[in-house]
């Protein structure tokens, strides 16, 4: 089989210069590369921090803070990997892919967001400490209608530069636990009491992260118009190219059901798994495999070769396939 | 001899024979049959030249590091190297994705250059996305929030943590392109191993069913 395939009598053959090839395509990348790097350079929009949003969004921070507290945030109920919920569980029916590895990232963000920074606060304001007790101690029906009465109060809050003044209402120790927050937030210390999952390789950012994307991360997106609905992840290095190459996953997202499904992830993901084992297939699949038979495209791409083999140019012109047979044995 | 040992005497052989096929001249031809003459046979080659400038950009992001590449100058110039041999890479890859399509060169025995193919296609989206998260900037942590629900949702969240930078470097720098340059190593091994894949046959020529598939 091999030897018919590069058999020198079927297809003459040509010279060739392999390692200059090779030159002139990398040369040839080299430069593209170094000019648009040096004309359009690379693109880089500042990172979004906790103190930004304590200082600027002092309302959406204070918010964010309070539904951790109370475990009604997104994260609190999201579902594997970080806990039990359910609120972000993708199903199809029975099949849900997401509970078979289990909670393998467990995260408590009442404890992590908001208690722990301000334990760790204490010895810096030591008027914290009683504000935890008379939590810890509370009830959680209590500390659930502190919280709601912050929130309803918070909604009337009067706000002068990063100051808030929160209407008095029965919230409890709430009012004075969070606008510590804000401060340490503020302050710019926050994320580095969220993000200690480990000593000394703090590289998992999950915390902080997740405490941003409960609004903040959102509103900004939504202002880039980079949310998923709007092709978000093509253009999300506004006028640079993004990576274009997720088209056809991106395209999912623009239609039902995966656009309007709660498991529309779920979908997608497998959707593309799919595709890519009917590419894998292609050489085994009857129909797909003949297509570019059919479409008759390689005509062009072998122009020339064609060209010799119909009209009769002697040299390009394959002997028989008798000869061939004949030749491999 | 006991069958184990002609058994493992076998498979060393095969490995041995394999390796010789690999001689200098199959490895970087001086000839290649008529037909080879179009510029859509040079888009593998500018596809792997463009890997080579993302993987020696890359080694030099990482010697000098996040602050470095974050830092404008030398730093944020090579980021940019970094970031448009990507767009040349995934460019010439699907021109020349498109081509072997189009030219079937699957065909004759070579399902498994494509299968690689794919492959390295699969991975390259995989390992430049993992890239993206690991830039440091808005974008990153965006789409590191974003992503989280589709890999949860999926069933790999567990394992593969978008949240987690230091897994999601790792991953970046060294096991997805250490991955990926295998694929494509083995795919360059089977294209001069089973030669340049012959045309369909011309109009007037008898049609044999392994050229046709
Ligand atoms: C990392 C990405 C890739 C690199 C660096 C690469 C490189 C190359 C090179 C240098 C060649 C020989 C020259 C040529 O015909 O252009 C080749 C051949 C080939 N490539 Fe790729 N390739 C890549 C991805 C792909 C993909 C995504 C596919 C298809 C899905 C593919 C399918 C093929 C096939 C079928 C051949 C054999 C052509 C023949 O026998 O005539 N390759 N590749």
């Amino acid at each position: 089989m091999r030897r018919y395939m590069t058999d020198p009598a079927k297809y003459p053959q040509a010279r060739f210069d392999l390692v200059k090839e090779a030159v002139i395509s990398g040369v040839v990348v080299l430069v593209i590369v170094v000019i648009a790097s040096l004309a359009f350079g690379a693109p880089y929009v500042k990172p979004l921090t906790i103190k930004q949003v304590a200082s600027t969004e002092p309302v959406l921070f204070l918010q964010t803070a309070a539904h951790e507290l109370d475990d009604t945030s997104a994260i609190a109920q999201y579902g594997p990997p970080y806990n039990n919920g359910t609120g972000s569980l993708q199903a199809i029916g029975p099949f849900h892919p997401q509970t078979i590895l289990g909670v393998t990232f467990p995260i408590n963000p009442a404890k992590v967001d908001v208690l722990q920074p301000l334990s760790m606060a204490t010895p810096l304001d030591p008027a914290l400490k009683p504000l935890l007790t008379q939590w810890d101690g509370a009830s959680h029906q209590q500390q659930a209608a502190w919280v709601n009465a912050y929130l309803a109060a918070l909604s009337k809050a009067t706000v002068r530069g990063s100051a808030v003044v929160v209407p008095a209402a029965a919230d409890g120790p709430v009012p004075a636990m969070l606008s510590a927050l804000q401060a340490l937030g503020s302050g710019g210390l926050m994320s580095g009491a969220l993000d200690r999952l480990a000593p000394v390789y703090r590289y998992d950012v999950a915390p902080s992260l997740l405490f941003l994307q409960g609004a903040a991360l959102q509103q900004a997106a939504q202002k880039q118009d980079l949310l998923g609905g709007e092709w978000g992840i093509m253009h999300d290095e506004l006028s640079y190219p993004g990576p274009w190459w997720l088209t056809p996953y991106s395209a999912l997202y623009q239609i039902p059901p995966y656009s309007t499904s709660s498991a529309g992830d779920l979908m997608a993901a497998y959707t593309m798994l799919l595709i890519l084992l009917v590419l894998l297939a292609v050489p085994f699949t009857p129909g797909l495999r003949d297509v570019p038979r059919k479409l008759r495209l390689y005509r062009v791409i072998w122009r020339d070769w064609y060209h010799g083999v119909e009209h009769g140019s002697g040299a390009s012109a394959p002997p028989s396939r008798t000869d061939r047979r004949e030749r491999a044995t | 001899m006991s069958r184990r040992e002609t058994a493992s005497g076998n498979w060393t052989e095969a490995v041995r024979r394999r390796a010789e096929t690999f001689t200098w001249d199959a490895l970087l031809p001086t000839e290649q049959p008529v037909y080879v003459r179009s510029v859509v046979y040079s888009f593998g080659a500018l596809t792997l030249g463009a890997l080579v400038v993302v993987v020696a950009s890359g080694i030099i992001l990482a010697a000098n590091g996040p602050f470095w590449w974050q830092t404008p100058g030398a730093g944020v110039f090579m980021r940019g190297i970094h970031y448009w041999g990507v767009q040349a890479f995934f460019f010439f890859m699907i021109l020349h994705l498109t081509a072997q399509f189009f030219m079937g060169s699957w065909r004759l025995g070579r399902a498994g250059t494509w299968f690689l193919g794919v492959l390295s296609f699969a991975l390259s989206v995989v390992t430049a996305f993992t890239g993206y998260l690991s830039r440091g900037d808005f974008f990153s942590q965006w789409n590191q929030v974003q992503a989280k629900d589709a890999f949860n949702g999926s069933g790999i969240g567990g394992w593969f943590n978008v949240l987690n930078n230091g897994q999601i470097y790792g991953l970046h720098i060294a096991v997805l392109p250490a991955i990926l340059i295998a694929a494509v190593s083995v795919h360059l091994l089977l294209v001069r191993r089973h030669g340049v894949v012959p045309p369909y046959p011309a109009d007037n020529e008898q049609a044999d069913k392994g050229v046709l598939r």
